[in-house]
């Protein structure tokens, strides 16, 4: 069969390679401004794979490197607080070693204003927020990390509720690293290591052996509730003598010695433990007797047993308490009692087997005080909210000096610790730089436009597409009916 | 996406555990054994553990055996229901599951670490805590037995021995006695601490907890869609839950509810690097390459396919063209020819009409 070129072939042809070459200069004019080379699984599908690949990794590492910004910024604001909390408790061992040395109490009231100051400004960065969040909250960075109150009972230290969780908050980076970027506040700004109670007072109480919950420092309460006498002599408690003796003590540790001079027991000479002896009558309700170390009972002597003559056991008994007498708990004189404080259920172990006198002796528990009850218990020595005497008020200062050099030591340690992350994190960006740019580099030689190449190809299609059109409008015109015009 | 709605369930949002859910796959069944209730995800033998928070914060964990081969919905229903404080009924028009918590009560699937251990064999006055989460990777029961009678902190001696219940291995030994600071926490192990409050322990006291690293062994609540991030059954309608789309607070990301606790969205993270998809197993990201580098070659070969059709369809065209087409030039041709011949003939008939003409011309 003859083959015939027609009109109609000719115009299929020219649209066929026209359209062709279209497309091809198409594609690399989208090559060459997208600076992509592969757009669609079908143009390379195993390169395609490979860009995915690298495409997602590039992803993971960008979503790293914003993990690795993020922790950065919280943690240089953590260390900032932490940095300027620390210079706090600085300026206040300073003004603590001024009040050691102060020469009188209006310096140490201008010194305690200064700690004062101190103390609110720690609160505030206590409660300093990063972006809308606390940053001492731990998990819990929606809800202020603390709040304060004043004592809940007289002699005790300020109340201070940690409302956040006592997880920190992590940064995920990759698969394997969390770093700590919100920490808990009770970390941060808690207690240090609480060391053996201390007792100041003059009552005869000691601390016990157990281990103690109550925190900060607290007023231990002696109360008188009555005194009783062996029998046999006759004697009584005075009229007075619940109300305002003042001695404690189990049976036998004090005997009064009364002697009826009278012989029918009108009249007589009673001492207490070995004190001089003073007269009474049968006319006495309420005979007060002091005791070796100035205790004091009040007696009734109306019917003592004539001809008595000897001495008389008698037996104090009194109460203990560590919330402003809210609870009180009877001395039993043992070594260890646990009086507990009403308002936090925390409590305090008492040897209250020498307890001779009533009164009021002040608890210290060193250790258990967060950063804010330290600063607010030296504001109290400052203040000589406590009834100290000067060597006992300096040794107090001491104590805060020394606990405020733990509070540093710990503020520093957890400063340490995020420049410690800081560093890690720093290392970790510059790695995730490093395949950030190595894996970018790998993704550009698979998927990058090679310009010059296709700026060649498009040029050479260009040309056979003018080539196509120029042949196809040669033939075309070449038709015998130009011959006959 | 039974991964992920697996991973999604043992978690919670910012509001914390729920008050009630309400599953979003439906069985075809609620009172045949599981297997055969035509849920879209398998279902196998073991331990699901619910955790209940009191309304003073305080958290009790149970667990509840379910074998699918044997047990239906409505088994799953009654024995939740057999925990303290909550309620579990099912609908069995529509193939669902609801679960409620007693007003002021919460519930979750975290497996938190319970805070306050059942105490039926404790009989002394301090109250044993527990506190931390987790970080172990296999669960565990521990038992904690009291060495010893007498006052926390005060005692000498006062011991809490925990114990591995499986292995029978001492974990710790946890001095309680004199040194012991009432309620300051002891570390048992894997990030669980232990604290006493102030009071009396006995001799041989003991109290049982067990530490969830998996809640959901099962995978029954992915089946069901209690707290899952899709819906759907498979990739015809699966979308994420509108629950989610409609408050984002929803999504689990943690176990606490905590706003900066991010410990569930790690274990959402970790999915990415799991062989969860595909068989054998790949991860998403090796499955979409798959998947793309699949279709492109295919679409690949079509369209080399496509241009050769277009070809030989060109070729023939022509060739079709070549017997029926029209070339300009020879309908010309045809037409001149015709036009002479037509001329032509014209000719002859005018020379015959002179001829005619003039042989007439003759005959008159």
């Amino acid at each position: 069969m003859t083959f015939r070129m027609t009109s109609l072939s000719m115009a299929n042809y020219a649209a066929q390679y026209s359209a062709k070459f279209n497309a091809s200069i198409a594609k690399y004019q989208m090559q060459i401004t997208s600076g992509l080379k592969l757009h669609r699984p079908s143009e390379d599908p195993v390169g395609y794979r490979y860009v995915i690949s690298l495409s997602a990794r590039l992803e993971e590492l960008g979503s790293e490197a914003a993990s690795v910004s993020d922790a950065q910024a919280k943690l240089n604001f953590g260390v900032s607080n932490l940095t300027d909390a620390n210079n706090l408790i600085t300026k206040a061992k300073i003004l603590t070693q001024q009040g050691i040395q102060a020469l009188d109490q209006s310096e140490r009231n201008g010194l305690a204003t200064e700690v004062e100051n101190l103390l609110e400004s720690l609160k505030v960065i206590a409660l300093a927020k990063n972006a809308g969040t606390y940053l001492y909250g731990g998990t819990r960075t929606d809800v202020p990390p603390f709040s304060f109150n004043n004592p809940q009972v007289t002699g005790g230290t300020l109340d201070v509720k940690y409302n956040g969780s006592a997880q920190a908050s992590r940064a995920h980076i990759g698969q394997a690293i969390e770093i700590d970027t919100y920490y808990s506040g009770k970390e941060v700004f808690g207690a240090t290591d609480r060391q053996p109670t201390l007792l100041i007072g003059k009552t005869g109480a000691k601390a016990g052996t157990g281990t103690d919950t109550l925190v900060g420092r607290a007023t231990l309460q002696v109360k008188h509730t009555s005194t009783t006498y062996q029998p046999g002599s006759g004697i009584t408690a005075g009229t007075d003598s619940a109300a305002k003796d003042t001695i404690i003590g189990p049976p036998g540790k004090y005997q009064l010695q009364i002697i009826d001079t009278s012989g029918d027991g009108s009249s007589g000479t009673i001492s207490l433990n070995g004190e001089p002896p003073i007269t009474f009558t049968n006319a006495d309700t309420n005979l007060q007797i002091t005791g070796p170390n100035g205790q004091k009972i009040y007696v009734n002597t109306t019917a003592i047993t004539a001809g008595f003559n000897g001495t008389v056991d008698l037996t104090a008994n009194g109460t203990l308490s560590v919330d402003g007498g809210l609870t009180t708990l009877p001395i039993d004189f043992s070594a260890n009692q646990a009086v507990v404080d009403s308002t936090s259920g925390r409590l305090v172990h008492i040897n209250s087997a020498n307890i001779e006198t009533v009164g009021e002796d002040y608890l210290e528990f060193p250790g258990s005080s967060n950063a804010f009850q330290v600063l607010y218990e030296l504001v109290q020595d400052l203040r000589g909210s406590r009834q100290l005497s000067n060597s006992e008020l300096a040794q107090s200062l001491d104590r805060r000096l020394g606990e405020l050099g733990a509070t540093s030591d710990q503020l520093l340690n957890i400063v340490g610790q995020q420049s410690a992350s800081l560093a890690t994190l720093q290392q970790l960006d510059s790695r995730i730089s490093d395949f950030q740019l190595l894996t970018a580099e790998q993704l550009n030689g698979v998927q990058a436009t090679d310009i010059p190449t296709a700026v060649l190809r498009m040029k050479n299609d260009q040309t056979l597409l003018e080539y196509t059109y120029a042949v196809t409008a040669e033939v075309m015109s070449v038709q015998l009916i130009n011959f006959l015009r | 996406m039974r991964v992920v709605d697996q991973a999604h369930a043992t978690g919670v949002g910012l509001d914390g555990p729920f008050r009630v859910l309400r599953s979003s796959r439906k069985a075809t069944s609620t009172s045949v054994a599981i297997n055969n209730a035509g849920l879209p995800f398998p279902v196998s033998k073991g331990k699901l553990y619910i955790s209940v928070t009191d309304p003073a914060g305080e958290k009790r964990t149970s667990s509840i055996d379910f074998d699918p081969a044997v047990d239906s919905m409505q088994d799953l229903a009654t024995r939740i229901s057999s925990l303290d404080n909550l309620q579990s009924s099912v609908d069995s028009q529509n193939g669902q599951l609801s679960i409620f918590a007693k007003p002021g009560y919460r519930f979750d699937f975290t497996g938190n670490t319970e805070t306050i251990p059942g105490l039926a064999q404790f009989t002394g006055t301090a109250v044993p805590r527990f506190s931390g989460n987790f970080e172990g990777n296999v669960n565990r029961n521990i038992a904690v037995k009291i060495v010893g009678s007498g006052t926390i902190g005060l005692t000498p001696g006062l011991t809490a021995q925990v114990t591995d219940v499986d292995s029978g291995a001492v974990i710790a030994e946890l001095d309680i006695g004199e040194g012991y600071e009432g309620g300051t926490s002891l570390a048992v192990t894997e990030g669980v601490s232990l604290t006493f409050s102030n009071g009396t322990v006995n001799n041989d006291d003991q109290f049982a907890t067990s530490l969830v690293a998996d809640s959901d062994s099962t995978g029954i609540l992915a089946a069901l869609g209690l707290n899952s991030f899709f819906t759907g059954r498979d990739a015809r309608d699966m979308q994420v839950s509108s629950r989610i789309m409609e408050n984002p607070r929803d999504l689990a990301s943690s176990r606490s509810g905590d706003l900066a606790d991010t410990s569930n969205l790690a274990k959402l993270l970790d999915i990415r690097e799991q062989p969860a998809i595909g068989n054998p197993g790949m991860t998403f990201q090796d499955f979409l390459g798959d998947v793309s580098s699949e279709i492109g070659f295919q679409v690949h070969s079509q369209q080399q396919l496509e241009n050769n059709i277009s070809v030989i369809y060109t070729q023939v065209e022509t060739e079709i063209a070549s017997v029926s087409g029209v070339d300009l030039n020879e309908e010309m041709l045809g037409i001149a020819q015709f036009q002479k011949q037509y001329e032509a003939a014209v000719q002859v008939l005018r020379t015959m009409d002179a001829m005619l003409t003039e042989l007439m011309s003759l005959v008159r």
